[in-house]
């Protein structure tokens, strides 16, 4: 990148945090000026919960996963910086903590970070299994961890008072503390969107199994940012005590809980710039309607109504209000080079990232005598296979032959119920996917599973990511590949808005940008024309001495493994019939017998 | 003796509680993947369905007065007709959603509910004495057994055996089994969709309404957020359970109340007051070795 242009990528980098943070800024100085004590309440309160609302989103909105127990690590936090910083004298009144806390009276900057940091501990202790959960179990043990600590919290009279208000906590927070904190938690949850977690993370969120499939561990990183999430949660905590003076565990229940959810949902839990317009605007409206319940003395209309704009933003548009979209980059000519993500670099530099996979050429890929049964049915019956690095090896067989079975098992989808997986002389049939994805084997899939809501160059990004390269290296391969793959033309295009042969070539994209040494790909010419399939054959049969990379290619178009394959294996209800060149392949009378069906065929190879 | 059968039957009873309630969770889930939170809030619209249509400050009771037969028809009549009504207007236009959409709406509408009976009631707790006769324990030998509970394992069993039937020999049952293993596939085959939801909603509230009457019984209170520990319990029951799956959550429902009643009698005095925290606790050590929970359904996992 030239010199001259890289203040303007700073530009892009800091444009969400920054525009979010100049609006609220805005609205920080015409409440200042105004000097209204009731609206100053209403923005101050706002932007302490606009640090709670982005640190739910740095969660929420990331991985996908709904979590209710947040307000936890609130009250977690609020507590310990009433514990740091109130007057020993005001604590010994109400709590009758250890000597060591109830003399200690810290700054309260540092008393602040610190009880964030022990509402993060909280958040990793209790993330281990949560995040383990699929996704909606998960979204159900957060209310449980809510549970715990809310019994804990109000029963522990000699540390948090019980149920009743904890006051005397010091008073420091205004309008301009709070926005400071807000900007520190936009720019945070900025950095972190912007980092291969954050990408990662959303890639868990489009295509759970796809993101599995490209090497990333998605327990670990739903934890990083559930920890992450629970420092800022925490934060809001401590910013609403020293607001308020004073902490009752009543205010982290599930009212508030919901209220916190909804602005996040209402503005949009897929985007920074929705978890701000959704705080608010429900913040706003809240105030409205606390004001007319007042008048005509009609309590719980206020909650009442944001349930039902709740509703209705759910039903007639989920995604809220910003959904899923940041404010635009301003795109003038020249400047949208610059916008393009990190690492879309010249040519030059692009070299680096596009080395064929390390290791050994002459190591094979061996699957051996694999058998995988479901119930009493043997989907697979002892198949041995193996696939070299120089070579395409096609796999075919009649529907329902178990293919995509074989491909399960390979990849660590299916655990065999017996035989091995060998990568390079090391057994990796006990791996989870994403771990097999890491020792170099990648794959496509039938119903291809791009990450729909990503453009096409991050569709590769993330695949690069999760085998552990940088965000810059990244993208630097995804450009290459796009490159050699003559797509780089809709290299911004979203993956959602490509035709279906498009859709099936980004997936061998994908897969290859994990620099694999194996490539399995399953059924890649399905549905294509035959002018694409002769692209495709193109790009197959170009693929192991470009990349170093094997391939195992599943196909049912015999056009396509005649044409690229040098070895094929044909099963047959599980069992391998027989294998060889394509020569040998196409006079093979069991082959035959497999395919057209003659009837003693039939039965000679399914009854025995 | 007394402390041991009084421990057991007090474990049975909760259990029973939290497994009902479970149930009515589990058989929408496996149908439509929704987990209904508002599922509580049936609980506590049968509750106040009783002093309908008194709003005043000490609650007197209309339908609670009646023949206890009657009162426990229309009672359930409500609560069902609210059920679906629900399913109607909240989540019939969000069929389509994944199951995230569908749980925070279902929050949402517990939400909802809950603001709505603060306008009309109060948030107070209201005291309300329905058939106390119920509550009175009675002797056997020299063992004093407590009626309602013994009522609740009782009415438990019998709509576990009822529900068992139906799922098994009725046949909008069988379309219920056959919708909860593969939706898609049992509209293909000819069942519609609209009946069984809306079956499986009515049973629901059939189930909440039930739930509701003997848990106001035993407690003698309405309250606008009384469901909240109930569905609560019942949620992470049918995670312990195994999501999808029916005899996951009766079990995972019993679980729950065993453990609470377990905690309730090894902890100390002085700890019993945090007795859910260890339950939730525990849970979330059997979810750290068990995530899928203790009963696996194959329906609810992806095919690739």
């Amino acid at each position: 990148m030239s010199r001259d242009l890289r203040p303007l990528a700073v530009a892009r980098y800091v444009w969400e945090p920054g525009t979010l943070g100049f609006g609220l800024l805005v609205l920080t100085l015409i409440v200042s000026a105004i000097g209204d004590k009731v609206i100053e309440r209403a923005v101050i309160v706002a932007l302490f919960n606009t640090v709670t609302v982005v640190g739910l989103y740095i969660f929420i909105g990331n991985s996908g996963v709904l979590a209710f127990g947040h307000l936890a690590f609130a009250m977690i936090g609020g507590y310990a910086t009433a514990w740091f910083t109130m007057s020993p004298t005001k604590k010994g009144f109400a709590l009758q903590l250890p000597t060591f806390l109830a003399e200690t009276e810290l700054p309260m900057l540092p008393a602040a970070i610190i009880s964030a940091l022990l509402a993060a501990i909280v958040t990793f202790i209790v993330g281990i299994p949560l995040m383990r959960l699929g996704g909606i179990a998960a979204s159900i043990g957060t209310f449980a961890v809510l549970m715990i600590f809310y019994t804990l919290y109000s029963n522990w009279d000699s540390w948090t008072f019980g149920a009743s208000t904890l006051v005397g906590i010091p008073i420091y927070v205004n309008l301009w503390v709070a926005l400071a904190w807000a900007a520190i938690a936009l720019l945070a949850a900025t950095v972190y969107q912007k980092s291969r977690f954050g990408l990662a993370l959303r890639a868990t969120r489009e295509n759970e199994v796809a993101a599995k499939a490209v090497g990333i561990n998605v327990p670990l990183q739903r934890l990083i940012a559930f920890v992450l999430s629970g420092f800022f949660v925490g934060l809001g905590g401590v910013l609403q005590a020293h607001y308020l003076g004073s902490i009752v565990v009543k205010a982290f229940w599930l009212g508030p809980t919901f209220i916190a959810l909804a602005m996040l949902i209402i503005g949009g839990q897929r985007s920074l710039t929705g978890a701000v317009i959704g705080v608010v605007l429900v913040s706003a409206v809240q105030e409205v309607l606390r004001q007319i319940e007042s008048i005509i003395g009609l309590f719980g209309l206020s909650q009442l109504v944001i349930a039902l704009i709740m509703l209705v933003i759910l039903i007639v548009r989920p995604n809220g209000i910003a959904m899923g979209r940041e404010i635009p980059f301003p795109s003038f000519g020249s400047l949208r080079r610059v916008a393009a993500p990190r690492g879309a670099l010249e040519p030059a530099a692009a070299e680096h990232a596009i080395v064929p996979a390390g290791g050994n050429l002459d190591e094979r890929l061996e699957a051996f005598d694999v058998t995988v049964r479901f119930g009493g049915l043997a989907a697979v019956d002892r198949v041995t296979l193996s696939v070299g690095r120089r070579e395409i090896v096609g796999l075919i067989g009649p529907n329902g032959a178990g293919k995509t079975t074989i491909v399960n098992v390979i990849t660590g989808f299916q655990k065999p119920t017996q035989g091995k997986v060998v990568i390079g002389g090391v057994d990796v049939t006990n791996l989870p996917p994403h771990a097999i994805g890491r020792k170099g084997l990648a794959r496509t899939f039938q119903a291809v599973r791009l990450y729909p809501d990503m453009p096409v160059r991050e569709n590769l990004e993330v695949a690069a990511v999760g085998v552990g390269l940088s965000r810059v290296a990244a993208g630097q391969r995804a450009a290459s590949i796009l490159d050699w793959m003559e797509f780089s033309h809709k290299a911004d295009a979203r993956a959602n808005t490509l035709p279906y042969g498009d859709e099936r070539r980004v997936g061998i994209g994908r897969a290859l940008a994990m620099a694999p040494r194996y490539v399995l790909l399953d059924e890649p010419a399905a549905g294509m024309s035959d002018a694409e399939c002769d692209e495709l054959m193109r790009l197959i049969s170009r693929i192991p001495q470009r990349f170093g990379c094997g391939v195992l290619l599943i196909e049912h178009n015999m056009r396509v493994i005649m044409g690229v394959c040098d070895r094929i294996h044909v099963i047959d209800s599980g069992r391998t019939i027989t294998e060889g060149t394509p020569q040998q392949i196409q006079r093979d009378p069991e082959v035959i017998r497999a395919y057209l069906g003659s009837k003693s065929g039939a039965a000679g190879a399914r009854g025995r | 003796m007394q402390a041991v059968v009084q421990n057991v039957i007090d474990a049975l009873s909760l259990g029973s509680l939290f497994a009902l309630t479970s149930l009515g969770i589990g058989l929408i889930f496996g149908i439509m993947r929704l987990i209904n939170f508002a599922h509580g809030d049936l609980i506590m619209i049968g509750g106040y369905a009783l002093i309908v249509p008194s709003t005043a400050v000490a609650a007197t009771m209309f339908i609670g007065e009646w023949h206890p037969g009657a009162a426990v028809a229309a009672v359930i009549f409500i609560v069902v007709v609210f059920a679906i009504a629900c399913e109607r207007l909240a989540f019939r236009p969000l069929r389509r959603a994944n199951p995230s959409v569908l749980l925070i709406t279902s929050f949402t509408l517990s939400f909802f509910l809950q603001n709505a009976v603060i306008m009309i009631y109060g948030g107070r707790p209201k005291g309300v004495d329905l058939w106390p006769l119920l509550v009175e324990p009675f002797m056997l030998g020299d063992i004093r057994l407590p009626r309602l509970q013994l009522v609740l394992i009782g009415a438990t069993a019998l709509l576990l055996l009822l529900l068992v039937l139906f799922l098994r020999r009725t046949a909008i049952g069988r379309q219920m089994r056959a919708a909860s293993e593969d939706f898609l596939m049992a509209r293909f085959l000819g069942v519609r969709a609209n009946r069984v939801i809306a079956a499986a909603f009515a049973i629901s509230g059939l189930l909440a309404a039930v739930i509701s009457l003997l848990f106001v019984v035993q407690n003698g209170v309405l309250k606008f957020d009384m469901g909240v520990p109930l569905v609560l319990a019942a949620f992470v029951g049918t995670v312990v359970g195994g999501m999808g799956s029916l005899v996951g959550a009766v079990i995972g429902g019993f679980v729950v109340g065993i453990a609470s009643v377990f905690f309730q009698v090894v902890l100390p005095l002085d700890m019993r007051l945090n007795r859910d925290a260890w339950v939730y606790g525990l849970i979330l050590v059997i979810l750290l070795l068990r995530p899928g929970g203790l009963v696996k359904v194959k329906a609810v996992q992806e095919r690739i």
